[in-house]
């Protein structure tokens, strides 16, 4: 018999926050290493006797509207907190404070590309949350850092629509891919700001009815996440053609060992006694907040790679790479809304060149919105190649010295000499190298097409690479066959 | 003037920003009423002596603290600067609210090593008016009592209208130190009566305020949506002029609501006072005094027939007293059990052994037994009994069953109130179905204790104001009090209509 896997997805993101989400700590903790432990709390976050949350931290909410906005879903008019409550030594309360009854928004989508298609997967619902802090064991002792107490998080929560564990890494890469081009988090996996759990079932090939699912927690890479799920449908099918029963476990994947551990929790759903946050009143999302949410929303990553692919041409390999991050793609955008010319050529100098400088070692830039060869200039050059204003063999050099210096290829190219030889000074030069040449000028009528490459290597030097190749062949070709 | 004890807190701010008096010499006459009056304040666990002496408070009395606020007084006074509305009065806190640098125990041993971070926004207020903050008084553990016997400090507070009797709970600390002598003002906290009990058991004034019109910041909490902070003092005036300072928006409390505060103390004219007498519609709700479950008919007998009288008086000057009708008000009791409980079980999570307070010294394996271990001797019976009930009643198969029927049951006698309002401006009823009762008389039965707050419970379901005032006593000479009802935010009309009552029986 043949199985078909169920997987949904439950994904952390940390918003681009200044401050958290229910006090005014910093999070800055949470975007760099060099923290030192639980030095950015106050009583509030902290769970202290006595305290209370400060209002909602509105920025939190913006940007999760925004989230939001561009995963398509229903957003509600009036959203609110609730306590789940759980011990545990890094969560100082013993409640997280979250949105259970009433989230933030429902029923979204995000497309994705897998396996050469497009596929819609569907959320159940987005909501507003706060980080609880670290905890871990160490030589017996317990250490805990409430620096990242109360941070906000949202959570985005799939319907089990995902049916491989390609397809589940390809989701979670383009949700990254939306965080960013939105601005709403770092979405960096290695520093904690995303953390996806997985809930992984499978049934039989037609059914229709959902196995009993395992959850896998804490998967923090895209790889690992990919890795992990592989394992657990191929354990799950194992056991199922062994003729054992699936139960409802929570797994911990063992990044070194490649492997999970399943965990010997209860079986049960942990009973969270969800209540309504009496401190705290509803989040009403007024209409100033919704203009702010949506302002500047740009195209997303997917809408982006479809335009590339069908509309400019561009083969679908290459169009992932310029959508890969915002900057670029805006990067080719920009040059094209600059430049008439084909939008291939475009975005091979984009992948050839610009993106290229960024994985220079040592190079100072970041992103392609640091680079001194702005979108215009690369038009500007891009143009005068094209118009022969100046040879293909220069576009490299004087990218590179615009690069360099910061100055336009215009001004380069006029200021350093670098235009084209006149028709007539070109004759010159390539009469000069028949005369100097006439071995290679016999062998060219001769048949030998080849040996006419040599003295347009002459001609080239001559003029400082300047002329356009294709002129002097023709010239060359022409001036040799009137000599026979 | 060894008598400054006895002024009201009007009275000696008047004294001391006219410089009859320091504010140094007025915390020395209630030093030395506290030395001869209060005997041992309470410690962890500490023995049953002096059962003639009050025990207001939880030990030690912050007597630096309180030199240092009384200095500062005199000397902005020396300086012709106002120290505030408040200048030079002593006065005494709940210890259930958080003051900087100072031990915040919550009359339990979880806590009893706790030195809190900051200071709540209502004792706040207070010393930035001028008040000289004299010691924490004692409670019920976490506040989860009506007798004040559950504190884990000890010895019981004891009320001194009869010693032999409990102060009421939980606030019954701060009554007490009032009703003493002890300090003129004293901060509780009223989460089903517990402000307006003690209060009426010690023959003093307790004012809950309208939810949302004092902040929370600082208060432990109980039951976080019917947690008020409010003022227990002798006079009806000093619970409003304290009111008027405590009162207003926090931004550290989201559910304080914006509405200007009056200054409730200068709207007691007598003028004005008398003028408003003149066609006040008084509420007698039906059920407060006729139903054999909220009032004994036999043991209520002499607290019905103050309350007659005090419905005369009234009359006397020109009230028309309208029946209404309250018919939730005996569910409001076990509506209380079920959402209190489920609050309080998860605002009581946090105290686990890991940040702060007491931590098991027992060689624990894990951290869940450190937990177990932590709780198990942190905490007394009244806190583990509502923990268990509160996670009991939310836990997934009852919360739907349980919590959210209580809630539906709450927003019924909300609507009970808001329909009784429309005919009428004040309710009047009883503070208490009984006058204070023995120490040790109920302490034990969970069900009796908490019902003792069956007739002030309703207010903190329906968020609106409330106060008690003493209407005489029983024929044992213990005090009776009288409570007044208002609709939300009308503390101004129900101080006034509190002050004619006082003036009248006063004389």
């Amino acid at each position: 018999m043949k199985y078909e896997a169920v997987i949904g997805l439950e994904i952390h993101l940390q918003l681009n926050t200044k401050s958290k989400l229910f006090c005014g700590c910093s999070t800055e903790a949470v975007f760099r290493r060099d923290a030192l432990p639980n030095t950015f709390i106050c009583p509030i976050c902290t769970g202290h006797p006595g305290v209370l949350p400060r209002p909602v931290n509105r920025r939190a909410v913006l940007l999760a509207t925004r989230l939001a906005m561009a995963t398509r879903c229903q957003i509600h008019e009036e959203s609110g907190f609730d306590r789940k409550n759980y011990f545990y030594a890094d969560l100082p309360k013993g409640y997280q404070i979250t949105q259970h009854g009433k989230p933030l928004a429902e029923n979204g989508r995000v497309s994705i590309r897998w396996e050469g298609g497009t596929r819609e997967i569907s959320l159940s619902h987005i909501h507003l949350e706060e980080d609880p802090g670290k905890s871990k064991m160490d030589g017996g002792v317990w250490l805990v850092d409430m620096n990242r107490c109360g941070v906000p998080l949202v959570e985005i929560v799939t319907h089990p629509d995902l049916r491989s564990a390609g397809e589940a890494a390809a989701f979670a890469a383009e949700l990254r891919r939306i965080a960013r081009y939105i601005g709403v988090s770092e979405a960096n996996m290695e520093m904690g700001n995303l953390r996806c759990d997985a809930n992984v079932s499978i049934r039989p090939s037609g059914e229709t009815v959902l196995g009993t699912k395992t959850e896998i927690k804490n998967l923090n890479s895209f790889r690992f996440l990919e890795e992990a799920v592989a394992w657990e449908i191929a354990r799950q099918e194992r056991a199922v053609r062994n003729g054992e029963t699936i139960r409802q476990i929570t797994i911990h994947w063992d990044e070194n060992r490649g492997e999970g551990r399943l965990s010997r929790e209860k079986e049960t759903e942990a009973d969270y006694r969800y209540f309504r946050e009496p401190n705290l009143i509803p989040v009403v999302l007024d209409a100033a907040l919704r203009v702010e949410a949506a302002a500047d929303l740009p195209s997303l990553p997917s809408e982006r790679l479809r335009r590339y692919t069908e509309a400019y041409d561009i083969p679908e390999k290459e169009a992932e790479t310029l959508i890969e991050d915002r900057q670029t793609s805006d990067y080719f955008e920009a040059v094209l809304s600059r430049f008439s010319g084909s939008p291939k050529r475009v975005a091979d100098w984009v992948r050839n060149y610009a993106l290229r400088v960024l994985n220079e070692p040592g190079t100072p830039y970041g992103s392609l919105a640091e680079l001194p060869v702005t979108p215009a200039y690369l038009a500007q050059l891009l143009a005068m190649m094209a118009s022969s204003k100046i040879s293909d063999a220069l576009g490299p050099q004087i990218f590179r010295k615009t690069l360099d210096t910061g100055r336009s290829p215009e001004d380069i190219v006029a200021q350093e000499g670098l235009r084209p030889p006149e028709e007539d000074d070109l004759a010159v030069f390539v009469d000069q190298a028949i005369a100097g040449d006439p071995e290679s000028v016999q062998k060219f009528r001769e048949g030998n097409d080849k040996a006419i490459n040599r003295l347009i290597g002459v001609v080239m030097r001559q003029t400082g690479g300047r002329s356009a190749a294709g002129r002097v062949r023709e010239l060359l070709v022409e001036r040799a066959m009137e000599q026979g | 003037m060894s008598d400054l004890w006895n002024l009201s807190a009007v009275e000696l701010r008047d004294a001391v920003r006219n410089r009859n008096v320091s504010a140094m010499e007025a915390l020395d006459a209630c030093l030395a009423r506290i030395e001869a009056v209060e005997g041992a304040s309470g410690t962890l666990y500490g023995p049953e002596t002096e059962p003639d002496r009050v025990h207001a408070f939880i030990a030690p009395l912050m007597q630096e603290r309180a030199r240092r606020q009384a200095a500062a007084v005199d000397a902005a006074l020396a300086r012709g600067d106002d120290p505030g509305p408040l200048a030079g009065v002593p006065f005494a806190v709940k210890d259930i609210l958080c003051v900087k640098d100072t031990p915040t125990t919550a009359a339990s041993r979880i806590l009893s090593n706790y030195v809190a971070p900051y200071t709540a926004t209502a004792v706040a207020r207070l010393e930035a008016a001028g008040g000289v903050m004299i010691g924490k008084t004692n409670l019920d553990e976490f506040v989860y009592g009506s007798s004040t016997e559950s504190s884990a400090y000890r010895p019981a507070t004891r009320n001194p209208a009869g010693f032999a009797r409990v102060p009421g709970g939980s606030s019954g600390g701060s009554a007490a130190a009032v009703a003493a002598g002890e300090v003129m003002l004293a901060l509780g906290s009223d989460t089903a009566g517990s402000i307006r009990q003690p209060a009426a058991f010690c023959g003093v004034v307790g004012l809950k305020p309208t939810y949302g019109r004092v902040s929370r910041w600082g208060l432990i909490a109980m039951a976080a949506s019917l947690d008020c902070v409010g003022p227990i003092a002798r006079t009806v005036k000093d619970c409003a002029l304290a009111l008027q300072i405590m009162a207003g928006a926090d931004p550290y409390d989201w559910t304080t609501v914006t509405d200007s505060v009056s200054p409730y103390a200068d709207r007691l004219d007598d003028k004005t006072v008398s003028s408003l007498m003149r066609g006040l519609k008084i509420g007698w709700p039906r059920e407060y005094f006729e139903d054999p479950d909220l009032i004994d008919p036999v043991d209520g007998k002499p607290i019905l027939a103050a309350l007659d009288r005090a419905a005369q008086t009234y009359r006397r000057m020109g009230a028309e007293i309208v029946p209404v009708s309250l018919p939730h008000t005996l569910y409001a009791i076990p509506t209380y059990f079920v959402i209190s409980r489920v609050e309080l079980a998860s605002d009581l999570h946090r105290f686990d052994g890991v940040k702060y307070g007491y931590r098991t010294d027992r060689g624990v394996g894990n951290l869940f037994e450190m937990y177990e271990a932590t709780r198990t001797e942190g905490f007394g019976v009244q806190p583990k009994q509502r923990v268990l009930m509160g996670m009991h009643v939310s836990s997934a198969g009852y919360a739907g069953r349980l919590y959210e029927r209580a809630l539906r049951l709450r927003a019924l006698i909300r609507q009970d109130f808001d329909r009784a309002f429309e005919k009428v401006d004040v309710i009047l009823s009883a503070t208490t179905p009984t006058p204070a009762f023995p120490i040790g008389g109920l302490y034990g039965d969970t069900v009796q204790m908490q019902n003792a707050d069956r007739l002030t419970v309703p207010t903190n379901h329906a968020g609106v104001p409330a106060i008690s005032l003493p209407c005489g006593t029983d024929t044992d000479g213990l005090p009776i009090g009288l409570q007044l009802i208002g609709p939300d935010f009308t503390e101004e009309r129900l101080l006034q209509t509190a002050y004619a009552f006082e003036r009248e029986t006063r004389g």
